[in-house]
This record gives C-alpha cells, structure tokens and sequence, in this order.
C-alpha cells in the first residue's frame, strides 16, 4: 500500500490542471495622406475655379479710364463671388502665388508717349484667410508675378477663404485717352501644397 | 515483500496445513488534463495598408477605398475549450508628425475593426471596436461554443473611417495604427 500512494503521488504531479494560455496577436494599420490642394465645388472638388468678369464700359465720357474706386466696385459687383474659391489643402504651409495681366486692347496697338494708350493696369489684391489670420497677397500687373510665397499657416477650413479684389486701377504716364476696343486680362492665382 | 515471505512460511510450518491462496493487488490511477488553450497555428501578425485616407477634398475617405490589398486578414486559431472569448482594440489612426485637431484639421482617424470567429457548430461570432479620442476598453465575445477547427477561422476587418469632427480636412502624412487581437479559452 505504502508503494502504491508513493506511485500515486508523482502521477498528480504530472496531471495538474495547466494555465490557460491565450493566442494573441498585432496588426499593422498603415495609410499616408498625400500633399494636396483642391478647390471645393459645392458639389464636389476641383483643381481650378475662374470666373469672367464684364466691366463693360471702361473709359469716361472724356476717354480717360473710369476712377479706380469704381472700377474696384463694379470688379466686386460683377463677379459677385465667382471670383473668390474654398481652397483646401492638407498641408500645413501652402504657398501662393499671385500673377496679375493687365487689360490689353490687343488689335489697336499704341506708341507709348502718344497720349493714347491700349493697356490698363491694375494691382489684384488676394486675400487668404488662413486658421490664426487673414493675409493679403497682391499683385500688380506692371509688376512680375509674386510668390510662390509661403502662407505660414494652413488654410482656413470655411470657405471662401480665397478673396480676389482689385485696386489701383490706372493708365500710364501720360498716355491716358483710351484707344476703343475690347480690352482682357486675368488675374492667376496658383495656391501649391 | 521478504517481509511477506517469511511471515508465510512460518505460519505453513506451525500449521501444516494448506494455505488459501493469497493475492497481492494493487492498482495505478493514470489521469491526465488538458488545459483550456489557444494557439496561433501561424502567428497573428499582418500589415494592411490604407493608402491615401484622404478624398480629393482632403476629407476623410470612410471607405477606405485606396487601400492597398483589401482590407482584412485571416489568421488560423485552435482551441481546445468548449467556449472561447474573442478580444480586439486598436488605437485611432495617428498622423506621424502631427495627430492634433483643431481649425477645422485633423491628424486622426478614426476605424471600426471587426474580429469574426467561426464557429464548430457553424455561424460566427463577432466582437467590434472603434476608436475615439479616448479609447474604449477592448471589446470581448465569447463564442458560447467552440472555435472551428480549420484554418482561417479567425478573421479581422477594418472600416468606417472617420474624424473627430465630420468635415475636417486631414493633415498630410502618413497614419498608422495597431490593432491587438487575443484568443482566450473560457
């Protein structure tokens, strides 16, 4: 009997419950954001927006270009928005660039000095409004293209947050007396992630 | 047993007569135990890639329709108890450089994983956890059965994502996240 409880002994020490062991495991998520600006539509993005604004009748009775505050207003009146975008990007210091043309009047060529001119120049004033500030960005088309400048800041998230305006609208010297005629020229503004 | 012996041959002699037959019997218990276990049968480890998260618009893609390879991974599970608790968490997408959000931007996103189990006695079970800015415990399920015993029986999803706030645009970079899976016999 003594040998049979010695056998016993050993054969409990074997059969002990064993712990619980678990199966356990890790997954790597991955993902990337891309540097990117988009312009939001309303319905949905894009990489341009642009509009076309009429100014109609340029010159005064007298041939000389209307004042500069007028055209100002009428430029704001006019494009009534469309000018203005929600720009949004991902990165945090996107850059601006601003290139404003002036209007040209480009099948009636004119001699500076002549008193008559087919250019009107003006300064495109874009203001970004950015998460801690606005900032204005100008532009004047007797001038190269400013920029790329860096904004410092992100975009603001609410649109529009890219506002065109123009000012100091103007001939010339003395070459004042507008030749008549159709006159274009653009305003480019290029926002870089 | 020399002890047995001689105590018997004494007693034959003082007697003298025949003896009845004496057995000597004994027995061994033999017992044995399995433990309540899981084990990976390979290891549970994988990489899902979500490639770009953000839409054209900078916003979140909640399908996380870019990725790269699909988006579960199936792993091979056994266990030898008669019920099993499946467990998952994970942490929210981080963006590497900047996971803050604020003026309308984000460095975060958010996911649903979806751990499935088969069962033995067919069906599945399911046990889901999404993130959010303050993490949730992990979620456990239990079978109320045993794991199916064949491989790729234990599966996990990813998907719905989403930002902390509905509109915000994602800051560039790149993301990454772990999700932690554990089998446990119950």
């Amino acid at each position: 009997m003594r040998k049979l409880m010695i056998l016993a002994v050993p054969a409990m020490l074997i059969a002990g419950p064993a712990l619980a062991q678990n199966a356990t495991g890790t997954v790597i998520i991955n993902g990337t954001v891309g540097n990117k600006c988009s312009v939001l539509t309303g319905s949905g993005t894009s990489g341009t927006w642009g509009t076309t604004v009429n100014l109609g009748e340029l010159s005064q009775s007298d041939g000389t270009l209307r004042t500069s505050a007028s055209l100002s207003n009428d430029f704001n009146t006019v494009a009534a928005g469309a000018q203005n975008a929600h720009v949004v990007c991902t990165t945090a210091n996107p850059t601006i660039t601003v290139n404003a043309d002036p209007l040209v009047n480009t099948a009636v060529p004119t001699v500076s000095g002549s008193g008559y001119t087919n250019t009107i120049h003006y300064q495109a004033d874009v203001t970004v409004n950015k998460v801690s500030s606005s900032t204005v960005y100008p532009n004047d088309s007797n001038a190269a293209a400013s920029g790329p400048t860096a904004l410092g800041d992100r975009l603001a998230a609410a649109g529009p947050n890219v506002i065109i305006a123009t000012s100091n609208w103007r001939t010339l010297g003395t070459d004042s007396q507008l030749v008549a005629g159709s006159y274009s020229g653009q305003i480019v503004v290029t926002i870089t992630p | 047993m020399k002890k047995i012996a001689y105590i018997a041959m004494a007693a034959a002699a003082m007697a003298a007569t025949p003896a009845m037959a004496q057995s000597a019997s004994g027995s061994v218990a033999v017992t044995g135990w399995v433990g309540g276990k899981c084990t990976a049968q390979t290891p549970i480890a994988g990489a899902i890639d979500l490639g770009d998260l953000a839409t054209s618009a900078g916003l979140i893609n909640s399908t996380f329709s870019a990725n790269v390879g699909g988006l579960s991974r199936s792993f091979s599970v056994i266990c030898t108890s008669a019920n099993v608790n499946i467990t998952v968490s994970s942490d929210a997408l981080n963006n590497s450089t900047d996971s803050t959000t604020g003026g309308g931007y984000t460095g975060r996103v958010h996911y649903t994983s979806t751990l499935t189990a088969n069962k033995a006695s067919g069906g599945t079970a399911s046990a889901v956890y999404t993130t959010a800015d303050v993490l949730p415990a992990a979620t456990t399920t239990a079978l109320g059965g045993r794991l199916q015993n064949a491989t790729n029986n234990l599966t996990v999803t990813v998907s719905n994502g989403t930002t902390t706030n509905s509109g915000d645009v994602l800051k560039s970079g790149n993301y990454s996240s772990t999700i932690l899976i554990t089998v446990s016999p119950v």
